[in-house]
């Protein structure tokens, strides 16, 4: 976190919030046990200036979903992207723990959506729950790491 | 579970995200206002293996706390591994405060879409500047504890037109196991329960009060509670002191303490079942009580000391108010109802010899945490109430009684550091209220030095 500071993260907005409810969710008779939480993130970065100082916007598109594997239901999700800008940032700060970090900012970000949207549906009250380091390793790190060395349009 | 490790490494899921509180006004936000972070945590160690923490973000967009624009309050619940002694590293409560955080921004987005409002978004706080915050927060032991905020009632009935309800608050639940309370239950057999009541009131108006209803349960060996429910009906005082009024108000409120102890029990994992029914007769033998009570004695009293709800001293918002206004009613909850080191009826029998009667230090507490919402107003009998109050806190913080309540500080977050800030500026507030000659008044109550520390035990 300390990290994450000394890079200047700013938050600039939340955008395209899209939120999914089954049209039919009150009917759906799902196995409360055997439901399961998925997410998928996608980051673009964006090398922008202020005045002549170099920076960088970064954009995380981040989708959490709420699902019956069984029956192959998606029950709800939500979609938005979460746009930061920091100082121009050198490769080797761009480490494990920056990234998680940003994924779960805006993993929370999704979460509290979720809760708020979902008040007085059958889905009341679902919360996703904390990504486990394995979850950060597999799924998110070496995804981002790819990303990181592919910069995006200017 | 997530895991993190910045200095210290503990698990934590989430539990609940929940919006408590959403005003935005007409007014436009400019430039010149930011948003401002104020945190409530609070620990509930009893619920489930994990302690859960609530953390109520509030974030005011405005030049100030007091002027604002858009405020919004999120709680967000998160279970959290447990600590040696419940001391929380500040990094753990900074990093969840973070989430909290990034909660309030989403759902204020959300707000702002379907209102079609234009504001910036709440930004990104510095993890420093959340650890300072996380130092600067007095965690309390329960959701309901140390808060002006209260719940209304689940289970609204319905009430005679004219009666609005308040928010109902649960003063205290304590467990025999957990708080081995020295006086109270000696000669109770196991299992034996009881009821108690109590009430006070403040006249608004000729046609406008506000009534608290104190009920309390103690099922001996088991667990007992008080809990204090409001209404603010628009009656004349014959209309309120009147039977076919008051009995209404009366069971409900028994009931909202019924449901709160069935709810704190099961919370506690304590198996019981069924309601304990008073029945009819006894609201209305309370009823008759009240207002014989009233009409006696307490409406005389109210004519002559017509003075003493006159307007008193003002309290503004600043973290060192809110912080001797917490602290004060927080040691003073620890040695009249909770900490098992102290004697509870013989303390609260020393307040009520100063006039500090039991649901009369609750109407003052309860009125001083409204601090949370703003400046505060107290009229001279709660001023002086509550300055009997900081003085008990502050003597008892200087003598050798803060040993024993050392733990609880630890739990709350008091630390020393926080403990010294709390002697220095309440001893200023203190000395405020109290020393008044120059202004051409005097506190009476209050020129008498009374040492608390050989009188509380």
């Amino acid at each position: 976190m300390e990290n994450v500071s000394k890079t200047e993260l700013r938050i600039t907005g939340i955008e395209d919030v899209e939120f999914y409810l089954h049209p039919e969710l009150p009917a759906l008779n799902f196995n409360d046990t055997k439901n399961e939480w998925t997410f998928n993130i996608q980051l673009a970065r964006h090398k922008i200036y202020h005045g002549k100082k170099k920076a960088e916007r970064l954009k995380l598109d981040t989708v959490i979903a709420y699902k019956s594997p069984l029956e192959n239901i998606m029950m709800a999700s939500v979609k938005l992207t979460t746009v930061m800008e920091t100082r121009s940032l050198k490769r080797n700060e761009v480490d494990e723990q920056y990234w998680s970090y940003l994924v779960n900012l805006s993993l929370a970000h999704c979460r509290a959506v979720f809760a708020y949207k979902t008040i007085g549906t059958a889905l009341q009250g679902k919360t996703m729950s904390a990504l486990s380091s394995e979850d950060t390793n597999k799924n998110v790190q070496q995804k981002l790491n790819d990303i990181w060395g592919r910069p995006t349009k200017r | 579970m997530g895991t993190t490790n910045q200095t210290i490494s503990f698990n934590y899921n989430f539990v609940d995200i929940k919006l408590l509180q959403w005003k935005a006004g007409e007014e436009k936000a400019d430039a010149a206002m930011i948003w401002r972070p104020r945190f409530e945590i609070a620990f509930d160690h009893h619920s489930r293996s994990y302690p859960l923490v609530y953390v109520d973000a509030a974030v005011f967009l405005g030049i100030s706390d007091n002027e604002f624009s858009a405020m919004i309050k999120v709680r967000s619940v998160f279970s959290i591994t447990k600590f040696e002694n419940d001391a929380y590293p500040q990094a753990a409560i900074a990093w969840l405060m973070e989430f909290a955080l990034s909660h309030c921004r989403a759902i204020a987005v959300c707000k702002c879409n379907e209102e079609n409002l234009n504001l910036p978004p709440i930004p990104y706080f510095k993890f420093e500047r959340l650890q300072e915050l996380a130092s600067l927060a007095l965690y309390k032991s329960s959701v309901t504890a140390l808060s002006h905020g209260g719940d209304y009632p689940e289970n609204e009935g319905s009430l005679a037109k004219g009666v609005n309800r308040l928010k109902v608050h649960i003063l205290w639940f304590t467990v025999p196991e957990k708080s081995n309370v020295i006086s109270l239950q000696g000669e109770e057999e196991n299992g034996k329960a009881s009821i108690s009541f109590n009430y006070d009131y403040q006249k608004i108006n000729e046609q406008q009060w506000k009534v608290y209803l104190d009920w309390g349960i103690s099922i001996a060996g088991t667990a007992k509670i008080k809990v204090r429910s409001g209404f603010a009906p628009a009656y004349t005082e014959d209309e309120l002191f009147n039977e076919t009024n008051l009995v209404p108000l009366l069971e409900e409120a028994y009931n909202n303490c019924m449901h709160a102890f069935s709810k704190q029990c099961s919370m506690h994992g304590i198996n019981r079942e069924g309601a304990i029914d008073p029945g009819k007769d006894h609201f209305e033998d309370i009823g008759k009580s009240i207002i014989k009570q009233y009409f006696q004695s307490r409406k005389k009293d109210d004519e002559r000391n017509t003075g003493l709800h006159a307007a008193g001293f003002s309290l503004t918002v600043g973290d060192n108010t809110r912080l001797v206004v917490k602290a004060t009613f927080m040691i003073l909850d620890e040695i009249l109802f909770l900490n098992p080191a102290f004697n509870h009826r013989h303390n609260q029998q020393m307040l009520a010899d100063s006039m500090v009667h039991e649901p009369l230090y609750y109407t003052v507490k309860y009125n001083c945490l409204e601090i949370e919402n703003g400046a505060i107003k107290l009229n001279i009998l709660h001023t002086v109430m509550f300055c009997i109050c900081l003085d008990v806190a502050l003597q008892l913080l200087l003598d050798h009684h803060a040993d024993d309540l050392q733990p609880v500080f630890a739990k709350y977050n008091f630390t020393p550091l926080r403990q010294q800030e709390f002697i220095k500026f309440g001893s200023h507030i203190y000395k405020m209220f109290s020393d008044k000659k120059d202004e051409g008044f005097r506190i009476t109550n209050l020129e008498e030095h009374k040492d608390w520390t050989s009188m509380i035990k």
